[in-house]
């Protein structure tokens, strides 16, 4: 067997496990190439139709093609696709002009998810983050307990054991990371070898030498410079780079904490 | 290539930390991002730059420089892909570090070689043994600080002291590598030891070599997750099996015939599964092909107690796999403190957090178990009470 398929077959693993154990779950689908790759796995899990929404936090400030490319593979994968968006920040006018980025995050990405949970009820929701992304990240559990406020309790996490995972008392809801053990370059392995479509961005068009590595609101993210056109081409840009995935990204540069912050206040 | 998790263990201040930070530096694995960002960050806190900062991403690791929650983050050898599990030493964050432990396939075990064996050591070692380590990778950290004259047998008087532990513990030295972190002394580039007539392997080159058995030509095992649309899903643990095959369901104790396969076929070790079978066995069921499991209602374990303390008669929940089954606490017996590895009572009536002990569990109905060293997803459980894991165990 080899390391992806592994990698797969961990995750497929959680995504049943979260299914089998919460009655009321949804995956939060960003568009991005982390999610979309988690979104696959969980029709591979149950056999090509996810039994249960696929949430897209809409910041409004997504790229045109996000859009895009979230309608049409909703429709080609018969998702049950559901939006989540803080209308009421947005007709206040917040958004990353009026004020500091983590302001606008915490209220159009952050408020409008926990609005969502709380509407919806929901007891679990799969997230595609990787414990490379960012060094907060690599503390998280697979299965990561929060209060009604989604606060991360980062100082006393349950135990995680094997392959036990916390699934019941005390708290408010769930979040379960199928694919936190994945790294960028794996992720990456892994659309090449399942050849899953993505949104044109994170490829660079034509001549342009940019494309985004890392992507989201159109305000926040920077392309990178590159000619990679493909999933191949980017594998073996790669393999080379000593630059982080997440440097185009405006929020993380603020302060030294600004993750830790974010994430202990519910960010994904 | 298969990647390796490592799990690093050791007194608080042995150097764990910092033997990560070697390890990453000297194979060229640290982003550029995040070089700036500990240079960054140990400039704002007015430090030198320091390994250990690669790991503790708190602001309260850093600041407190010690290590609170487990971390894992993926680097390469020319061989081989690893992720380095970081446990953190100290005892008040015991459950982080046996989380970060689980996951390992293979263990290393720093000992600050001046300061020799210390309680956490001892802990630690103790630990790896209730997890089920067969074998460890002891990495002698602090070298440098030796004089040349008396450093041989510093080295063997500390070696001993440890051999002394593990073996009590059933556990065996796979390597015993005299390392420097801070200078990189045999983590990855080798370096000879004027006082050492030997030369043992690197670091590195002792992860390279560790084993991860596959399990594709062993007896048959499948754990049932659940049932989703007419289809049993799960995971196969061990072995193989094919549409038209008879198998025993556990723990109801019938033979069913496998008809159909919706994903693939056949299906094998370590693959997700989807299967139609005569009878659809359902959540926590076991599939097995000879030779059997053990099935029973009366288990024996040796348990590491991590919640609060519990009494005998005590109920809990056991699980194992998928299994989750009501059990009472029957007997308590050779109780240990992990401080101290030393024997508090033969037979006991209630067993605390941080105490380890044989125990004895009434399930109310069977579980199906194997020994831990066939196979290791059946042969270890979790206890929990009120949805908190309290307890973690290997089946004796």
């Amino acid at each position: 067997m080899n390391d992806l398929k592994e990698m797969e077959a961990r995750a497929i693993y959680i995504i049943r496990e979260a299914y089998f154990r919460y009655k009321r779950i949804g995956l939060l689908w960003s568009v991005g190439k982390d999610s979309t790759a988690m979104l696959w796995m969980a029709l591979k899990a149950f056999l090509g139709k996810i039994p249960f929404p696929v949430i897209h936090i809409d910041t409004s400030y997504k790229f045109d093609e996000i859009y895009e490319y979230r309608n049409t593979m909703a429709n080609a994968w018969r998702l049950n696709l559901m939006i989540a968006k803080n209308h009421k920040a947005l007709a206040e006018g917040v958004g990353p002009e009026t004020g500091t980025k983590l302001e606008c995050c915490t209220q159009l990405k952050t408020q409008a998810f926990k609005d969502f949970m709380r509407y919806h009820e929901l007891d679990a929701v799969l997230l595609g983050i990787r414990r490379d992304e960012h060094g907060i990240r690599s503390k998280e559990r697979y299965f990561s307990p929060r209060d009604a406020e989604h606060r991360w309790n980062y100082k006393n996490q349950p135990p995680e054991l094997w392959n036990q995972f916390k699934t019941g008392g005390g708290e408010d809801h769930v979040r379960v990371h199928p694919i936190l053990h994945m790294t960028e370059l794996d992720v990456w392995r892994y659309v090449a070898m399942e050849e899953i479509p993505l949104t044109n961005l994170y490829f660079a068009q034509d001549t342009s030498g940019k494309r985004y590595r890392s992507i989201g609101c159109k305000t926040c993210c920077r392309p990178v410079d590159s000619n990679a056109s493909d999933a191949g081409q980017i594998i073996a840009e790669l393999e080379v780079t000593k630059e982080a995935e997440r440097s185009g990204r405006a929020q993380d540069k603020e302060d030294a904490y600004i993750m830790q912050k974010l994430r202990a206040m519910g960010y994904m | 290539m298969s990647r390796i998790n490592i799990v690093i263990v050791g007194h608080v201040d042995h150097g764990k930390s910092t033997l990560i930070g070697r390890l990453f530096y000297d194979t060229d694995s640290i982003p550029a991002q995040k070089l700036q960002e500990m240079e960054y960050v140990s400039r704002e806190q007015d430090k030198e730059m320091d390994f250990a900062f690669l790991m503790d991403n708190l602001k309260e690791e850093r600041s407190g420089g010690i290590t609170i929650d487990t971390a894992q983050v993926p680097f390469k050898s020319t061989e081989r892909e690893f992720i380095i599990i970081d446990a953190p030493g100290h005892v008040e964050f015991t459950k982080n570090m046996i989380t970060g432990a689980s996951q390992a396939d293979a263990a290393v075990l720093v000992v600050d070689i001046v300061e020799g064996v210390k309680e956490q050591t001892r802990r630690h070692a103790y630990l790896l043994g209730l997890l089920g380590f067969r074998s460890v990778i002891v990495a002698m950290n602090k070298v440098d600080l030796l004089e040349e004259a008396t450093a041989y047998d510093r080295f063997k008087q500390v070696y001993e002291d440890i051999l002394l532990i593990l073996k009590g513990l059933d556990i065996d030295v796979s390597w015993c590598i005299p390392i420097a972190a801070v200078d990189g002394t045999n983590v990855v580039y080798p370096r000879e030891l004027p006082w050492l007539t030997a030369s043992p392997p690197t670091l590195l080159e002792a992860l390279n070599a560790v084993h991860v058995p596959d399990r594709a030509d062993a007896a048959f095992r499948m754990v049932i997750q659940g049932v989703h649309d007419g289809v049993s899903m799960g995971q196969v643990l061990a072995g193989q099996a094919d549409a038209g095959d008879c198998i025993a369901a556990f723990p109801e104790g019938e033979i069913v015939t496998l008809e159909e396969m919706p994903e693939a076929k056949p299906i094998s070790a370590g693959e997700p599964a989807a299967i139609v079978s005569t009878i659809l066995p359902t959540r926590g069921s076991v599939l097995a092909k000879a030779p059997l499991p053990h099935v029973s209602t009366v288990v024996e374990g040796n348990v590491f107690w991590i919640g609060r303390g519990v009494m005998w008669s005590q109920r809990l929940v056991m699980k194992c796999a998928t299994q989750e089954i009501p059990c009472q606490v029957f007997s308590i017996e050779k109780v240990v403190d992990t401080h101290t590895l030393e024997m508090i009572e033969q037979e006991a009536c209630e067993l605390a957090e941080g105490q380890a002990a044989e125990m004895t569990f009434l399930l109310s109905r069977p579980i199906v178990y194997e020994e831990f060293d066939i196979l290791p997803e059946l042969g270890r459980f979790t206890l929990e009470l009120d949805g908190e894991v309290v307890g973690a165990g290997i089946f004796r």
